[in-house]
């Protein structure tokens, strides 16, 4: 089957896997010898979902979407230096309260589907979407760390990382800390609501476009209230004693929110700036340190 | 009073003001010397500017820096005050539809920490609130707010989100974070229609989807609604029709007033005084009629130098600009994006050079509006007309149109720091530009005062230019 890859969380699986083509959704690693270079301003993110789009040749085709203008630019640069029509840039609206939000992207799912088709995919029936919506499974809340339960509980919240980046949840492990909240790109904030299953029978594309885009809280999105809604309800149900704020340099959307969320939050808050590097330097490590031993 | 163009200081400006004033000389209400500016003011960066000595170029000056003024006048008088954020050229025409409606960018602020050289302490206050270097001087605008030092509070605030910087977006979510109400529309990210959909023609040769305008029109009809609850009275189609005919009037004035300064054998007009000109296109500087008087002025005063033969004579030369680039004829320059240290459009001129052509990031507010079209047609297709909701390379595309249109020899990309557009844009521009037009392109990074780094700037342009010449020389 073949493969279309992805990274945002705005991008429904399951209308990939409805057009009989296989979803993939990458977590990119730190690009050494790339296509696209880091360069000053760059988001190392962004910059790495690029390069792994334009070193897989086997993917049938690739899903940037606009929720940072930096994956906007760089969906223009990965098109020009690849195949025709292998990239397709999803407009995911900023704003959510309208009613034209909500028709943008829903039009854009028609779209995508429309480009789906021209890689290889097969329109839905109504049915097969249905089907399909309904085969998929949720994943479950974040397994919580049996052992230690007297270890601080600490929340990760920020957005995407790097498949390298993904090791701090190790590390903050290995430090003493007990992490009960996955509130980075990928982890629970991220996922989808559970579908409506009335609406799946009925409308499903419409049941689709509403549990992703109707429900998932980032911080690019105008206003972002949501997301502190949501920090606020699960930041008190998992009980959080303190907050690892991890962003990227260049991600202005994700680093204009650290010092609202000190102010917000009332917990102690570390934030940690990621770059290219692959590795958590000995700094980062000596802070998320100093941080677990200031909870305990 | 018949005087040479040229370029003075702000110290000559004094002796120079009190001639005009002694040969009667008659200026606005808000007229005046520029020496106030400083001393009222704290505007100190004038000190260091070199400005066009005509009367006309005065009333541009103590227009622009009066703004303040206009807008506490009509919050005294009950004029409602609505802050368009970041479309740059759209919202404002709907506001000044309204009889009872000023509307103004807090965009504005990003110069206040260059025209205050930094005294003001706005990217201070950014910083404490977690907006640091990393991100545009726009920033400065959460200062402005926090302080309510350099403009009234706005009754309404209206921000575009969507296909806009992220640096902007940003900031200004952190601004509703501080309890400062936002009225977000959407601007989606513009692409070319696909084979299926109804293309539509936007200004500036772009082109979109039915769909996509459909979509902004209705967008921008949320915006009116609040307008109308805001004015207290309906935005009709008719008061629509006659502020796009009004912002038309305001859109030839720069046409003809660019047309005139970069097609001129000699530069009628400095950089500096073009760059402060064209702001005034994105929200006609809190006064619609009164900008159009302002550029009138201009551009009398630009046909009146064509017609003479003169250009605006550099300065005397500094020891440190004492070069031969100075011998030639100036080079003609396509400048992008606006600078944040205004004395830089100054720095052009130091090292050999003129403006031939300007993207300052809001060439959709230049492009007159569609009447043909109904009101928020009109309004949307222009909106989706921004060259930053495309992509790069459409804005490379029209920026080659209109550098060829009046010969660029050269092309310099301002890059704006921290901007999340200027990462990966400049060099999709610059390969353009060069592939179609085969002109040397640099691009420099302004910051908000550039001193600690203008021996760099200068050295940068400098080689632009000579490059530019030995080029011409070949052509030749």
């Amino acid at each position: 089957m073949k493969c279309i890859v992805y990274s945002s969380p705005f991008i429904p699986a399951e209308w990939i896997a409805a057009h009989e083509l296989k979803p993939l959704r990458i977590v990119p690693r730190a690009a050494s010898r790339a296509a696209i270079p880091a360069g000053m301003g760059v988001c190392p993110f962004a910059r790495a979902f690029a390069n792994e789009v334009l070193a897989d040749a086997e993917a049938a085709g690739a899903i940037f979407a606009t929720t940072c203008d930096q994956m906007r630019r760089l969906a223009e640069q990965t098109a020009a230096a690849g195949p025709a029509n292998r990239i397709f840039l999803f407009n995911v609206p900023a704003t959510w309260q309208s009613v034209t939000a909500q028709k943008i992207y829903l039009a854009e799912l028609q779209r995508l589907g429309r480009w789906l088709e021209t890689r290889g995919g097969a329109a839905p029936s109504r049915e097969r979407l249905a089907e399909t919506m309904v085969q998929a499974t949720l994943p479950t809340a974040l397994e919580k760390a049996a052992s230690n339960r007297q270890a601080p509980a600490l929340a990760v919240v920020g957005g995407p990382l790097l498949a390298e980046h993904r090791g701090i949840f190790d590390l903050i492990q290995h430090a003493g800390g007990r992490i009960v909240l996955d509130a980075a790109e990928g982890g629970e904030r991220t996922r989808r609501a559970a579908w409506n299953r009335r609406s799946v029978r009925e409308e499903p594309l419409l049941a689709l476009a509403d549990a992703y885009f109707g429900h998932i809280p980032d911080a690019f999105r105008r206003p972002n209230s949501e997301l502190y809604a949501w920090l606020k309800r699960e930041l008190a149900a998992r009980q959080v004693h303190g907050i690892v704020f991890l962003h990227y340099i260049w991600c202005d959307l994700w680093r204009a929110e650290a010092q609202r969320l000190k102010e917000w939050c009332g917990l102690p808050v570390l934030v940690v700036e990621l770059g290219d590097q692959a590795h958590f330097n000995a700094h980062v490590r000596s802070r998320i340190a100093s941080f677990l031993e200031m909870l305990k | 009073m018949n005087t040479s163009p040229r370029q003075i200081t702000l110290d000559e400006w004094d002796v120079h003001y009190e001639a005009l004033r002694a040969a009667g000389l008659r200026e606005p209400p808000y007229g005046g010397p520029l020496r106030r500016h400083v001393e009222r003011d704290s505007d100190l960066r004038l000190a260091r500017l070199r400005f066009d000595n005509s009367p006309a170029a005065l009333r541009l000056w103590n227009f622009l820096l009066t703004e303040e003024d206009r807008l506490q006048a009509a919050r005294r008088d009950g004029t409602k005050i609505v802050g368009t954020m970041k479309d740059l050229g759209t919202v404002p025409v709907m506001a000044y539809s309204l009889p009872n409606v000023v509307a103004f960018y807090p965009d504005g602020a990003w110069w206040i920490p260059c025209v205050m050289e930094l005294s003001d302490g706005l990217l201070g206050i950014a910083n404490t609130l977690g907006v640091d270097e990393s991100f545009c001087p726009v920033r400065a605008m959460l200062g402005a707010f926090l302080t309510e030092a350099h403009f009234p509070i706005p009754d309404l605030l209206i921000c575009s989100a969507g296909a806009t910087c992220d640096d902007f977006s940003a900031i200004a979510q952190r601004l509703n974070g501080l309890g400062y109400p936002i009225l977000w529309w959407e601007i989606p990210s513009r692409r070319r229609p696909e084979a299926e959909e109804e293309a539509v023609d936007l200004p500036g040769g772009f082109t979109a989807s039915r769909q996509q305008v459909d979509f902004v029109r209705a967008e921008l009809e949320r915006v009116r609604g609040a307008l109308e609850t805001l004015a207290g009275m309906p935005l009709t189609a008719d008061r629509l029709a006659a502020g796009i005919r009004a912002a038309n009037a305001v859109r030839r004035r720069f046409d003809e007033l660019r047309r005139l300064v970069f097609s001129a054998e000699r530069c009628p007009l400095p950089a500096l005084e073009l760059l402060i000109a064209e702001m005034l296109a994105i929200h006609f500087c809190s006064d619609r009629e009164e900008t159009i008087a302002v550029l009138d002025d201009l551009i009398a005063e630009v046909k009146r130098r064509i017609a003479a033969g003169q250009g605006v004579e550099r300065a005397p030369a500094s020891r440190e600009s004492t070069c031969s680039l100075k011998q030639e004829p100036p080079t003609k320059v396509f400048w992008v994006n606006p600078v944040a240290d205004l004395r830089v459009m100054n720095l052009l001129e130091d090292c050999g050079g003129r403006l031939c052509g300007t993207e300052f990031l809001f060439c959709h507010a230049l492009d007159e509006l569609p009447e043909d079209a109904p009101p928020m047609e009109a309004l949307a297709r222009a909106a989706l007309a921004d060259p930053m909701v495309g992509p790069a390379t459409q804005r490379a595309e029209r920026i080659c149109r209109d550098a060829g249109r009046f010969g660029a020899e050269a092309l310099i990309l301002s890059r704006i720091p921290g901007a999340s557009h200027c990462a990966t844009e400049g060099e999709i521009i610059r390969g353009l530009v060069q592939e179609r037009l085969g002109v040397p392109a640099v691009e420099i990074e302004v910051p908000p005062v550039s001193d600690s780094v203008a021996a760099t700037l200068r050295s940068r342009i400098e080689a632009l230019i000579e490059t530019a010449r030995e080029r011409r020389c070949r052509c030749d």
